[in-house]
């Protein structure tokens, strides 16, 4: 799926944990661990809306659109690890 | 009559197919008995007969009743059975194997469909495996069409051969349902319908 769900990195800048996360949006641990790991097909306006009211952030901070195929990482990203 | 629960249709159409199932489970049991008795039992003079059927021609003209007029009607051909005591042999052998075959088979598309009924009554409707189960009931009733018919006509040739009566000729011929071919590519359909609705509860199941 070339979109990208980014939760886990949101929520490591924000501090919360997936449990505390899925208490205040409502949703269950299982559903919100399925779009967490990028298994999900499809996500809900409504879903999407407590999330980046509950994280205080953009939709665009929680999704990344990567063209199907291209997994191989850039140039840039390849000079920050190898210096 | 209530549509789910006891005493519904629901209920009923599982009793049924759990009746069939025990029922064909009996029949397939006594037929695999009366093989294995084929080969270890003498079986001529056991008073035991078996019907084929059997294809008659004739070019009998047709009268309108008590006024005996002639009418352009005649009589072309006729189907029946014909019922011959059995003895051993490979004739007797390889239809019974045939039969077996037949039993199984239908033995196998009635254990599809009581595994579709379970996955219904646990309120799983549209999965993949019912998906493939009632494709394979699809298959099994158009190749069991086929498969019978071709039996037919082996058993009408096999009489054609072998048998004579006075004033009748026998005549190897098969009856084909095409009704049944249909109703086999029917159920092919909903099968595919099946298929893309087990799609569209995955992408559900999975949308957040």
């Amino acid at each position: 799926m070339p979109i990208h769900v980014s939760l886990d990195r949101v929520l490591l800048d924000r501090s919360i944990t997936l449990t505390d996360l899925a208490d205040r949006v409502g949703l269950t641990l299982a559903n919100l661990s399925v779009l967490k790991t990028n298994k999900a097909r499809a996500i809900r306006f409504s879903t999407l809306d407590a999330l980046c009211r509950e994280l205080r952030c953009q939709p665009g901070d929680l999704l990344e659109w990567t063209p199907a195929g291209d997994d191989e990482p850039c140039v840039d990203e390849l000079e920050e690890i190898v210096p | 009559m209530k549509a789910i629960g006891e005493r519904s249709i629901s209920s009923l159409i599982g009793f049924s197919l759990d009746a069939a199932w025990y029922l064909v489970l009996i029949c397939l049991t006594l037929l695999s008995v009366v093989l294995i008795a084929g080969f270890c039992v003498e079986l001529e003079g056991k008073n035991l007969t078996m019907d084929l059927p059997v294809a008659v021609e004739l070019n009998a003209p047709v009268h309108s009743g008590a006024a005996a007029i002639d009418t352009d009607a005649r009589i072309g051909k006729l189907r029946g059975s014909l019922r011959f005591p059995v003895r051993n042999g490979a004739f007797f052998a390889g239809s019974m194997i045939l039969i077996l075959i037949f039993f199984g088979a239908l033995l196998w598309a009635l254990t599809q469909l009581r595994h579709i009924f379970r996955s219904l009554s646990r309120g799983l409707f549209f999965i993949p495996e019912n998906a493939r189960r009632i494709r394979w009931v699809g298959f099994t009733v158009i190749f069991g069409e086929l498969a019978r018919a071709a039996l037919t006509y082996y058993w009408s040739y096999y009489t054609s051969l072998h048998f004579t009566a006075n004033g009748l000729r026998f005549i190897a011929s098969t009856d084909i349902s095409g009704v049944t071919l249909v109703v086999g590519f029917a159920i092919l359909v909903i099968a595919e319908v099946f298929r893309e609705g087990a799609r569209l509860q995955e992408d559900h199941s999975l949308t957040i």
